[in-house]
């Protein structure tokens, strides 16, 4: 039993020494739990396709994509702009003209929230770490120096009710993109629930037969 | 039916293998669930073998394309990701499933005469497995795979005279690169089957040697019972105990064992913040970085993975059972795990000074651990022996001489 034990703790180290690790220099991240709802995945898409997708691409979602989570084609064609449906959505700005603007490419959106850590909270606090500074220039505290401007004007808002449909915004964009980047983990999780139903039922009918089958042995 | 099989065991021992080494395989009655454990590595290397069979039919091994086709396997192939969770997860069982099997080996001395071609075989199936794992790593082209490769890649420019020339042919190209991608997949695609060939030899040992057990020593007939019924369902009710664990990872929690850094693609003009190798590597690239010298520290890290097969020669105790009678023995292989798993978090973390020395530390550890071996066994039987062993141990001991002796005589 002793040895179990010590298995165990060394399994477990093993297991958990690089999430220790990145856990170790998360940095202060907003403490917000991100929705699931389809609701919310779908407000969030809405403010991606208007607002996010004039610099970034998410050139893995595809246009007809979008009817998983609740569009119809005809609330999707708007955005088509020539493209088709069965296309990946673009940005609307070209790679030369956000160089000229940048000094880059902003990075593609499908991936990013599983591209950071903790990815759906770091993009949702990004979105919020813009603070106006005392020269009046807007700092990212989350990330200094980012080249992306504080595309929802949160740190020049004054406003309380549009400050917290800004926060609502960030909020819903990153439920989006936290399905963008893992459209299966909803299939992924309930296909699980009857996997480890089955297997623990499974398992406990070969403890039983394995029980049997030894007691014969005396 | 019979008459096929009639047929067919005249021109080939179907019946007698299926008797002599499933059925009625003798097998000790005292194996603990430790011993389940290389069962369930063949598993894995079946899982692994299957889901990478389905993932090379959408995998496409061009810089240009890798990427993107993960991703149309995570996202368009029907139950694609399933396949992929499987295989990423898996690689990670693996090492899981070897490390403990290794452990056991450790812990009751299993290495013991007749079993040093086991341990060997053993060794070399743990070489191979860390380098289908690395190779198959750069496969999805992510940053962390690409600079994985690079830096792991650079590290035979350590070879005196020749280092840059092994590099580039290692790699196909100056950097890390297209040519290197595709040898890794043509190499990742061939040496499972090499291991499951050695996996065969390394069986075909244990059929001629059997398998070792708690006490030490090999049992007299009487305490062995055939494979099937008893074995066969312990090995499928810790089967079932692997699987719920395994699933838990795949279903619920995949990502834990990809670093977020690898879902960006492969960019060699940025490196990432930090490199850090898969879990199962960190202790032995801890090992690398803790000696300051890049041609030391290449051979430390590789003195570390196959000093292990030095072990029948370093534990000169003549006391059966590994750990279980021998409380010294028994205390080092507790340091030795812990040195293990504090080499394992310092392998993660980005270096600093404090951490360093903590690391130079726990590499002397390691080492040590296997070099006092010798002196420490010689000295702990001899103890042992003074202080009069238990009769059971006795007993042991006298069986195991007699067992020889008859062996011998015949
Ligand atoms: C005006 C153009 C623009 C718009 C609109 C825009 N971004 Fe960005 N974004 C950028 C640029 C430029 C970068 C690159 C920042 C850098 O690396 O310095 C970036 C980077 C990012 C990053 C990566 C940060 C990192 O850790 O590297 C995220 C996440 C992000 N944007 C999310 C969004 C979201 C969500 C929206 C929509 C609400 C959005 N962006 C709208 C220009 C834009």
């Amino acid at each position: 039993m002793k040895l179990t034990n010590a298995t165990l703790i060394l399994l477990l180290t093993f297991l958990l020494a690089p999430t220790q690790l990145l856990a170790s220099e998360q940095q202060a991240l907003r403490d917000v739990e991100i929705g699931h709802q389809p609701e919310e995945i779908k407000r969030g898409a809405l403010v991606a396709l208007n607002l996010c997708v004039l610099c970034h691409s998410l050139k893995y979602v595809k246009y007809h994509n979008l009817q998983e989570i609740g569009f119809l084609p005809n609330e999707i064609e708007p955005f088509l702009r020539g493209r088709e449906m069965s296309q990946g959505i673009l940005s609307s700005t070209t790679h030369e003209s956000a160089n000229d603007l940048f000094g880059m490419v902003p990075p593609d959106l499908s991936l990013m929230a599983k591209a950071r850590q903790n990815g759906p909270r770091y993009i949702y606090s990004l979105l919020l770490a813009y603070h106006e500074q005392e020269n009046s220039a807007i700092e990212n505290t989350l990330f200094p120096d980012v080249k992306m401007p504080d595309v929802l004007g949160y740190s020049v808002e004054e406003d309380e009710t549009m400050r917290l449909e800004m926060e609502q915004m960030a909020l819903d964009v990153s439920a989006f993109l936290a399905w963008a980047a893992d459209p299966r983990a909803e299939e992924r999780r309930s296909m699980g629930k009857y996997v480890i139903a089955y297997l623990v039922i499974l398992t406990l009918m070969l403890y039983l037969v394995k029980r049997k089958t030894w007691a014969r042995l005396g | 039916m019979s008459k096929i099989i009639q047929w067919i065991d005249q021109r080939f021992p179907l019946t007698t293998f299926v008797k002599h080494d499933l059925g009625e395989y003798p097998t000790p009655r005292n194996l603990s669930y430790w011993w389940n454990f290389g069962f369930l590595a063949g598993f894995v290397l079946v899982v692994q073998i299957i889901s990478g069979i389905f993932l090379a039919m959408h995998y496409k091994a061009d810089a240009g394309l890798a990427f993107d086709s993960v991703d149309h396997i995570m996202r368009e192939v029907n139950y694609g990701w399933l396949i992929r969770y499987l295989h990423s997860t898996g690689a990670s069982a693996f090492f899981a499933v070897i490390y403990i099997h290794m452990a056991r080996t450790l812990y009751y001395g299993s290495y013991r005469a007749p079993r040093e071609l086991m341990w060997w075989t053993g060794q070399v199936l743990l070489l191979m497995l860390m380098a289908t794992a690395f190779m198959g790593y750069l496969l999805p082209w992510g940053q962390m795979s690409y600079w994985g490769a690079q830096v792991i890649t650079s590290l035979f420019r350590a070879t005196p005279f020749i280092g840059d020339e092994i590099v580039i042919w290692l790699r196909g190209d100056f950097a890390v690169g297209d040519a290197t991608l595709t040898r890794f997949y043509a190499l990742h695609y061939l040496f499972p089957f090499l291991i499951f060939g050695m996996v065969m030899i390394h069986l075909i040992a244990l059929h001629y040697v059997k398998s070792s057990n708690p006490s030490g020593i090999n049992l007299a007939a009487k305490d062995n019972i055939p494979f099937h019924p008893y074995f066969t369902v312990k090995d499928l009710y810790g089967l079932g105990l692997f699987l719920i664990i395994y699933c838990l990872f795949v279903f619920f929690s995949p990502e834990l064992f990809i670093e977020p850094e690898n879902n960006i693609p492969a960019n060699p003009m940025q490196t990432p913040p930090h490199i850090v190798p898969e879990w199962y590597f960190l202790p032995f690239y801890a090992i690398l970085r803790s000696v300051p010298d890049l041609l030391g520290g290449v051979l430390a890290m590789g003195t570390s993975v196959i000093i292990f097969a030095a072990m029948p020669y370093l534990d000169r105790s003549k006391i059966p059972g590994g750990a279980r009678y021998r409380p010294i023995y028994r205390i080092m292989f507790y340091l030795f795990i812990i040195d293990v798993a504090v080499l394992t978090y310092l392998g993660a973390q980005p270096p600093t000074e404090l951490l360093t020395v903590v690391g130079q530390v726990a590499t002397f550890i390691y080492f040590a651990a296997f070099v006092s071996l010798p002196f420490v066994s010689k000295a702990e039987e001899k103890w042992l022996r003074r202080r009069g062993l238990p009769p059971a141990i006795e007993e042991l001991i006298r069986c195991e001489a007699q067992e020889r002796s008859a062996k011998s005589g015949k």
